[in-house]
């Protein structure tokens, strides 16, 4: 079951705060899709619409053609992992699991507990007094055995150590393999995680900023480095994210397509061309003073 | 949709499951007091065990009631069911939770009573004139209710602010002091002492059909605050 | 060589052409033989930590030019005499890649062809003595 998800024009409002502003965009089913974005960027809240916790203040959601919202057939179909609170969970793990294996008609029982075995999850234990990490562990067991079309994942990986997190990416990509669906990241962890997405989403300040697949993302940024007048010349007319010097050597990174030609000319020049990180596109087409 | 009733009948089963163990833990701890208050004070004049859980299983289905509106609310949403589907769960097993109080409660009154061998009657059941089914029925009625005034003030906070939540706990007082005087033989209210007492000549069926219409009221008013109400993250 | 955990390596061959030359190399060195099945793109991608379509890209480049096929629903092979193909495709390439830089700072300090071989001699005895 592939559902493809658009958002039109969509605004999330708090009171006065706009924590969304009108973004557009769509989602083909079936991908690894990274959302980027800064703390308080509305990540969060565009995925509540999403989930259906919430209803868009204007614009709207749809989701294999159909609006989500208290849209019974869809809202089974898409999980929504957060940080929970668990203060007040005090079923066991393993009682969670069965309570969910109810609920989600996918679900697979035997690799939740396989992947509680993985992450080491004390099955008889009270949610409630496992640590920030194994919650987070719970979680992940949870969103990926229920195998939903549509999984978000919204930072889900708060408190696990990197050994736990490495657990997750790994079974995220084999489920993937086996059982292809949609999937949504949301993390401000993006050199750790940038090779799980397809395709990348960024936000920022309630606005989109660009949607791409990771390669042509990554291609169309590139660094620039040599001296410093040479490089000003080459670099006239891109879009320049962001400028380093070092004595009279400068480093550039601009995005945008480069042709054949101008490489050959960078190389001629004896500009020295680079590929710049998601992680630094990231932080520059999100840093300060960036404004769509 | 068959889907749609299946899904909340899922609900309605777990939470009377949850919350009928939750209700038994209670009931015996109401009879343990009991029990223990009959032993250390014998000579004095003490309310018999169904006029205690009478009265006392108001104030835990009111509370019972709140939790409702947070805790599963959001869980069941986060499980993926609809609103609409946790609202009609959540009000069948109130509605199970309302009956299974009396089959409970009644067949252990009424053997208190003969182990007491008449001794000292029910206060309760002597409102009702000691028709046991009448005085059951009104039992369940009322709790049905005090649990929709929790649930709908436990809405009300859970949707809008505080200054929201407290008008609607000024809305439950009214409808609880109405259903009061509905079933003025009732004595042991929890609000005798707050509100001014109005004596009407109300008759059974004006009781029930009062009730009635206190529960779809209830009932709307929940739907209407929870409809489209945003979940808490 | 690879970057391992987000760090961007220093060689600026883009990511698809190093994951192409890894499992090359791997074929060349006989860690991988004919017949024998390549890891999937999402035991690579999970291993190298590298974008699963980067990786993709790569090992298309592979199927391309016949050195690995595609079973449908099994998974990835090396192709017969794909060692073969690689070490002559090397073996043409090695004058450019290897011979030409060679010579050409060779030039640049004064060393006579003699000379180069004289060193290539060197190398070749010293290597053969220390395996």
């Amino acid at each position: 079951m592939n559902l493809d998800i658009q958002f039109d024009q969509v605004s999330v409002n708090y009171g006065d705060v706009e924590a969304v502003r009108d973004v557009s965009f769509q989602l083909d089913g079936g991908k690894i899709y990274g959302l980027l974005g800064r703390n308080g960027a509305g990540k969060t809240s565009l995925l509540s619409v999403l989930a259906s916790f919430r209803e868009p203040s204007s614009g709207k959601v749809t989701v294999g053609g159909e609006p989500p919202f208290e849209n019974a057939k869809i809202m089974r179909e898409i999980s929504f992992m957060y940080d929970v609170d668990y203060k007040d969970e005090s079923d066991k793990v393993k009682e969670g699991i069965e309570a969910v294996a109810r609920y989600r008609p996918r679900f697979d029982k035997e690799f939740a507990y396989e992947l509680a075995r993985k992450f080491n999850l004390p099955i008889d234990k009270p949610v409630k007094e496992l640590s920030k990490g194994m919650q987070s562990a719970f979680n992940v067991t949870i969103g990926l055995a229920s195998r939903s079309p549509v999984t978000i994942m919204d930072e889900v990986y708060l408190g696990m150590d990197a050994p736990a997190r490495e657990t997750f990416y790994r079974e995220l990509l084999e489920e993937q393999e086996r059982h292809p669906r949609t999937f949504i990241l949301s993390t401000h962890l993006v050199s750790e995680m940038d090779y799980l997405f397809e395709e990348v989403i960024i936000i920022h300040q309630g606005r989109f900023i660009l949607k791409d697949d990771y390669e042509s993302l990554t291609s169309r940024g590139v660094s620039v480095t040599g001296p410093a007048p040479k490089v000003d010349e080459f670099i006239q007319g891109m879009k320049v994210l962001n400028v380093q010097q070092l004595g009279h050597t400068k480093s550039v990174m601009v995005y945008g397509e480069l042709s054949e030609s101008s490489r050959s000319a960078a190389h001629r020049a004896g500009l020295e061309l680079g590929p710049i990180s998601l992680q630094d596109l990231f932080i520059h087409l999100t840093g300060e003073g960036y404004t769509t | 949709m068959k889907q749609s009733s299946s899904s909340s009948s899922k609900i309605a089963a777990e939470m009377f499951y949850h919350q009928g163990s939750w209700a038994l833990a209670y009931l015996v701890i109401v009879f343990l007091i009991h029990l223990v208050i009959g032993i250390t004070n014998s000579s004095a004049r003490q309310e018999d065990f169904f006029s205690i859980t009478y009265s006392s299983t108001k104030g835990f289905m009111l509370v019972i009631g709140i939790i409702s509106a947070f805790g599963f609310l959001s869980y069941y949403v986060r499980n993926g069911f609809t609103r609409k589907d946790f609202f009609t769960g959540a009000a069948l097993a109130a509605l199970l939770l309302s009956l299974a109080f009396p089959v409970v409660v009644g067949p252990i009154s009424m053997l208190l009573r003969a182990l007491n061998g008449m001794g000292e009657d029910s206060t309760v059941l002597q409102q009702f004139g000691g028709s046991w089914l009448i005085a059951l029925a009104s039992y369940g009625i009322q709790i049905f209710v005090f649990y929709l005034v929790g649930w709908m003030i436990g809405s009300a906070f859970y949707k809008y602010n505080w200054i929201y939540g407290l008008g609607f706990i000024a809305i439950g007082i009214v409808l609880i002091g109405i259903l009061d005087v509905l079933w003025q033989f009732e004595l042991a209210s929890l609000w005798e002492n707050f509100l001014p007492p109005v004596s009407l000549d109300v008759s059974l069926p004006v009781s029930f059909a009062g009730s009635a219409g206190f529960i779809i009221l209830g009932l709307t008013l929940i739907r209407l605050l929870t409809r489209r109400v945003t979940i808490k993250l | 060589m690879i970057r391992i955990n987000g760090s961007v390596h220093p060689d600026n061959k883009p990511l698809f052409i190093q994951i192409k030359e890894k499992i090359e190399d791997q074929i060349v060195n006989d860690q991988l033989l004919e017949g024998e099945q390549v890891p999937s793109t999402t035991q690579l991608s999970n291993f190298y930590k590298i974008n699963h379509i980067t990786v993709l890209k790569g090992i298309n480049m592979l199927v391309d030019s016949g050195l690995i096929y595609k079973k449908r629903g099994v998974g990835m092979f090396v192709a017969e005499g794909a060692k073969e193909m690689l070490l002559r495709t090397r073996r043409g390439a090695f004058a450019d890649d290897y011979v030409a830089p060679m010579v050409r700072e060779a030039d640049k300090l004064d060393l006579s062809t003699e000379d180069l071989f004289e060193i290539i001699t060197q190398v070749k005895e010293r290597e053969a003595h220390e395996s």
